[in-house]
C-alpha cells in the first residue's frame, strides 16, 4: 500500500506475488491490485476497531462505514469482472481486484454491517426472512449499480479511444501534408534559388515535430504503432537534416552544385518512407476507430439494456420490499392499536398494575397503583419493589419471585402493603410471569387490589356472627322457657279444663238418670244439648293437645315401609278392604325417612278426612299413591268425594278452620293443621288440588330422602 | 267411719265433683262396700302409712286398691305412688292412676314408679262409669294379690 501511495519500490508484494502471479501483461503484473490492498488496509483497520473496548466512542460509526466502502468496492469489483470490465472501477489505482476475492470483500462487509448493527443496539426486529431478502436486495441493488456504472465507464472509455483514434489520424494527415508542403517548398528553392520559399520552413519543422510528438503520445498505448512511431521519429530527423543540408548546398553552391545530391535520391526516398510510415499509422487506426466504434456501439446498446433492467430489478426489489414492510406494518399498527387498547385498560384500571423484572424493579406503574400506593409512575419505574413491603414481609418478595421462576402463578395472595404515606394497606395480590416470544422469563406482572373495605366488612361480619350466635343463645334459653311454660300450660289445660267438662256432662247424666221421669221432654232435650257441648269441648282439647304435642316432639326419622303404614291406618280407621261401598286402591310407594308415630298420625287424618267426605258416594273411592314430581317423591291421597272451592284452599291447614258445617261433616278443624305441621317438620310440603263435588286430591313431600 | 273395719278401695281425689262422679260410677257397679277417700296426697299418705290422723288404724287392713289422681294439693299423685311403692308395707298393693293428664310425661314416669294401670278419666260420663266398671270388677273381684307376710305387714 505504501508503494502506491509514496511510490517507493521496496518491493515487498512483488516479492510474495511474482512466484505465484509469474508477471503479467498490465504495468503492475506481479503486484497486488491497488483495489485489494486498500480493501486489505480496511479489513485491518476494522478488526482494529473491533478489538477496541465497548465503550470506545467512535467504535460503531467506524466499523458501519468501513463496512459500507468494503461492500461497495466488493460489489463494484464483482460487477466489474461480471461486465468483463476489470480493474477499470478504481478511484486512485489501475487495477481492480479479481472475482474471488471481489466476492469474499462483499461477504466481509455485510458481515462488518451486522455486527456494526448489534453492536449500535440496533434490534433486528423483522423475520430473518425479510432480513435475507433485504440483504439479497441490497446486494442485488449493489450488482446493478455497479454494472450500470462499469458500462458507463466502458462507454466512456470506448468514446474516448474513437475521439483519441480521430485525433491520431487528423495528426497523421497534418504531419503528412505540412512534410509534402516542406518537401515541395525546399525543391522549389533547390530549383529557384528564391529564398522566400524557405520563410515559412521553420514553422512547418515545429508543426511536423509536434505532431509526431502527439502521435507518438497518442499511440503509445499500441506497440505496433509505437514501433511505426520509433521508426518516424530518426527518419523525420534525417529527411529535416537532409533538407537543410541541400537548402546549405543550394546557398552555397548554387542550383548547379547541387545536382550530384538530387541525382542520389535520398531525399524523397526518405520522405517517401516518412510518408509511408505515416500513412501506415493512419491506416492502423482508421482499422482501430472501426474496430473501436462498433465496440463503443455494443457497449451503449449493451448500456442501455442494462439500465433499464438495472432500475426494472430495483424497483421490484423495492416493490416486493413496499409490500413486504407494509405488511409487516400493518401487522405492527394492529399490534399496536392492541397494546394501546390493552394498555388503555390497565391504565384505566381500578387495580394497581405493576410490571416488574427479575430483579423486583419496576418497569410499569398504571394510575391504579399510583391512587393504592401514593406513588406516582415516575418514583416507581426503575425501583426496586420492596419499598411497597413492610419490613416484615420482606421475604415474601423472594418466595413471590421462587414461585415464578418455577413458572407457577401466585393467585389472590392476601397480604399487607405499606403506602408512601406510611399506612398499611390489606390487599390482594395476583402475580403471573411475563414471558418473551421464544418462552423466556423477562418478569412478572403484578395486579394488587385493595381489600381493605372488604377486610372491614369480613371483621363486621365476624362482628355479626358473634353477637348473632349470642343473640341466638339468648333467644333459644327464652325459647326454652317459653316451651317449659307452654308444657306446664298445655298440663294444666289438659287436667284442669276437662274436670268441668266431666262434671257438666256427669251431673247432666246424673239428673237424667236420678230425675229423668220428672223431666218434661224439652227439659231432657237441654240436658242432652249441654252433655253434647261438654263432650265437643273435650274432643276439641284432646286434639288441640295432639296437635300441641306432635309441634313437640322431637322427630325420631327412621325408614318407613310407607304401605304398611297406610295399610296400618285404615285398619285402625275400620276401612274394611272387602266392603263393596268403600273402594281403596293403594298404588306403590318408595321408602322413605320420617317419623313412624307422626307419619301415622299424617296418614290417620288424611285418609280419615277421604272417608268422611267421600262417604255419601256409592262407591267411595279413595286412591292412595306416589308419582315421582321434580325429583321428589309426591305422596297423594285421592278421593271422588264432596270436595272444596280451591278459594278457600289458604284456610285448609290453619287451627280450628272448617270448610265444611258441622252437622254436615263432623270434625274439629285440627287433622290437616296436624298434618301440615308435621309434614314441616320433616321438610317438606302439603298442598290439594280440588273441586266441589268433585273430590279432593291432598299431596305431601318429605324432606330429601338423606337417612 | 271405723278405724279398724277393713278397707277395700282407697280413693285420693281433690275435686269434689269428679269425687261424686267416681263414687256415683263405683255404686253403679255395686262396689260400695269399705271405700275410704283421701282429700289429699298427705291424707292419703297418713291414711296408708296410719299415721296422723289415722294412728290408730291397723295396719294391714288394706286397701286392696289405690284409685289416684295425679294433680293433688299437698303432695301429688306421683310422690304418694313412689312413697308407696317404695315401701314394702304397701308395695303390694295395686295403684291405679284414674286422672285428667294424657301427658306421655305423666304415663311414663308413673309406669316407671311401679303403676299398676293408668287410665285418663273421659269426659262422657257413660264411658267414665264403664271404666270404672271394669277397674273395680278386675282389681277388686279378679286380681289375686300375694298374700301379706304376717311378720313385715305388722311392722
Amino acid at each position: 500500500m505504501a508503494e502506491y501511495l509514496w511510490g517507493l519500490g521496496l518491493g515487498i508484494d512483488r516479492a510474495f506475488y511474482l512466484v505465484i502471479k509469474g508477471g503479467g501483461l498490465n504495468p503492475q503484473a506481479g503486484r497486488m491490485s491497488g483495489t485489494s490492498a486498500y480493501c486489505f488496509v480496511l479489513s485491518g483497520v476494522a478488526l482494529i476497531v473491533a478489538s477496541l473496548p465497548r465503550s470506545f466512542l467512535f467504535r460503531v460509526p467506524v466499523f458501519s462505514a468501513l463496512g459500507i466502502t468494503i461492500l461497495i468496492v466488493g460489489c463494484f469489483n464483482v460487477t466489474g469482472h461480471l461486465a468483463e470490465n476489470p480493474g477499470k472501477f478504481s478511484w486512485w489505482t489501475e487495477a481492480g481486484i479479481a472475482m474471488t476475492p471481489a466476492a469474499a470483500f462483499t461477504l466481509f462487509g455485510l458481515g462488518l454491517l451486522a455486527v456494526a448493527g448489534s453492536e449500535g443496539g440496533f434490534n433486528w426486529s423483522l423475520s430473518p426472512t425479510i432480513a435475507v431478502g433485504f440483504s439479497l436486495g441490497v446486494i442485488l441493488m449493489l450488482f446493478v449499480t455497479g454494472i450500470a456504472f462499469n458500462y458507463t465507464v466502458l462507454l466512456r472509455d470506448a468514446s474516448e479511444r474513437v475521439s483519441h483514434t480521430q485525433e491520431v489520424l487528423r495528426n497523421v494527415e497534418n504531419s503528412r501534408a505540412e512534410l509534402a508542403t516542406l518537401v515541395g517548398d525546399q525543391q522549389r528553392f533547390l530549383v529557384s534559388g528564391d529564398e522566400r520559399l524557405l520563410i515559412e520552413q521553420d514553422h512547418f519543422l515545429n508543426e511536423i515535430r509536434g505532431s509526431v510528438r502527439i502521435i507518438s503520445k497518442l499511440t503509445d498505448d499500441n506497440p505496433s504503432q509505437r514501433e511505426r512511431v520509433r521508426e518516424l521519429g530518426p527518419l523525420v530527423n534525417s529527411q529535416l537534416e537532409f533538407g537543410a543540408d541541400l537548402i546549405e548546398s543550394r546557398r552555397r553552391l548554387g542550383f548547379d552544385g547541387l545536382s550530384h545530391r538530387i541525382q542520389g535520391g535520398t531525399s524523397s526516398s526518405i520522405a517517401e518512407r516518412v510518408d509511408r510510415i505515416l500513412r501506415d499509422i493512419g491506416d492502423e487506426e482508421f482499422t482501430l476507430l472501426g474496430l473501436r466504434e462498433h465496440h463503443s456501439d455494443a457497449i451503449g446498446k449493451l448500456t442501455l439494456v442494462l439500465l433499464p433492467l438495472g432500475v426494472l430489478v430495483s424497483l421490484t426489489i423495492l416493490s416486493v420490499g413496499l409490500f413486504v414492510l407494509n405488511g409487516s406494518y400493518n401487522q405492527w399498527k394492529q399490534a399496536e392499536t392492541n397494546a394501546r387498547k390493552l394498555a388503555a385498560i390497565v391504565e384505566s384500571s381500578d387495580d394497581g398494575m405493576i410490571g416488574k423484572d427479575m430483579n423486583s424493579v419496576v418497569t410499569s406503574w398504571n394510575k391504579g397503583a399510583e391512587v393504592l400506593f401514593g406513588y406516582q409512575a415516575d418514583e416507581m419505574v426503575g425501583q426496586s419493589i420492596m419499598k411497597l413491603l413492610p419490613p416484615d414481609r420482606q421475604a415474601e418478595e423472594v418466595q413471590i419471585l421462587d414461585k415464578i421462576r418455577r413458572g407457577e402463578n401466585v393467585r389472590h395472595f392476601e397480604t399487607v402493603r405499606r403506602r408512601k404515606d406510611g399506612t398499611d394497606i390489606d390487599v390482594s395480590v395476583t402475580v403471573s410471569p411475563i414471558r418473551d416470544p421464544a418462552g423466556g422469563l423477562t418478569g412478572a406482572s403484578k395486579v394488587v387490589r385493595d381489600i381493605t373495605e372488604r377486610k372491614k366488612a369480613e371483621a363486621r361480619i365476624l362482628e355479626l356472627n358473634q353477637s348473632l350466635e349470642e343473640r341466638v343463645k339468648e333467644r333459644t334459653a327464652q325459647l326454652v322457657s317459653a316451651n317449659s311454660e307452654l308444657e306446664a300450660f298445655s298440663y294444666s289445660v289438659s287436667h284442669d279444663l276437662r274436670a268441668p267438662l266431666r262434671a257438666m256432662d256427669g251431673f247432666s247424666q246424673a239428673v237424667l238418670e236420678d230425675f229423668g221421669e220428672q223431666l218434661p221432654g224439652e227439659g231432657k232435650r237441654y240436658l242432652q244439648i249441654i252433655r253434647a257441648g261438654a263432650q265437643r269441648m273435650g274432643a276439641l282439647i284432646d286434639d288441640l293437645l295432639t296437635f300441641s304435642r306432635l309441634s313437640r316432639a322431637p322427630i325420631d326419622r327412621q325408614r318407613l315401609d310407607m304401605t304398611k303404614l297406610v295399610k296400618d291406618a285404615l285398619d285402625e280407621l275400620g276401612a274394611k278392604t272387602g266392603d263393596p261401598k268403600v273402594r281403596i286402591e293403594v298404588g306403590p310407594m318408595p321408602e322413605s325417612m320420617g317419623d313412624p308415630a307422626l307419619m301415622k298420625q299424617v296418614w290417620l287424618n288424611l285418609l280419615s278426612n277421604a272417608l268422611k267426605y267421600s262417604r255419601k258416594r256409592e262407591p267411595s273411592v279413595i286412591q292412595i299413591g306416589c308419582e315421582p314430581r321434580q325429583g321428589r317423591d309426591v305422596f297423594f291421597v285421592k278421593d271422588n268425594g264432596t270436595g272444596f272451592d280451591m278459594l278457600y284452599a289458604n284456610k285448609l291447614f290453619g287451627v280450628f278452620q272448617r270448610l265444611h258445617r258441622a252437622d254436615e261433616y263432623e270434625g274439629t278443624g285440627v287433622g290437616l293443621a296436624i298434618v301440615q305441621r308435621v309434614i314441616h317438620r320433616h321438610g317438606g310440603e302439603v298442598w290439594a288440588d280440588a273441586a266441589v263435588d268433585r273430590g279432593a286430591t291432598f299431596f305431601f313431600t318429605l324432606g330429601r330422602n338423606t337417612p | 267411719m271405723n278405724d279398724q273395719q277393713p278397707i277395700e278401695l282407697l280413693i285420693v281425689e281433690d275435686s269434689p265433683q269428679d269425687l261424686e262422679l267416681a263414687l256415683r260410677a263405683l255404686r253403679k257397679s255395686n262396689l260400695t262396700n269399705a271405700i275410704h277417700v283421701a282429700r289429699d296426697g298427705a291424707e292419703a299418705l297418713e291414711f296408708l302409712f296410719c299415721e296422723g290422723a289415722y294412728s290408730g288404724r291397723v295396719p294391714g287392713n288394706g286397701p286392696k286398691l289405690i284409685l289416684l289422681d295425679l294433680k293433688l294439693p299437698k303432695i301429688d299423685g306421683l310422690e304418694v305412688l313412689l312413697r308407696v311403692k317404695n315401701d314394702p308395707r304397701t308395695r303390694t298393693i295395686p295403684v291405679v292412676m284414674l286422672t285428667s293428664s294424657r301427658e306421655q310425661t305423666d304415663i311414663v314416669e308413673s309406669y316407671r314408679l311401679g303403676v299398676n294401670s293408668y287410665i285418663v278419666k273421659p269426659v262422657n260420663f257413660e264411658r267414665f262409669v264403664a271404666a270404672v266398671h271394669d277397674l273395680g270388677l278386675y282389681w277388686l273381684l279378679l286380681n289375686r294379690p300375694p298374700e301379706p307376710e304376717p311378720g313385715k305387714s305388722s311392722q
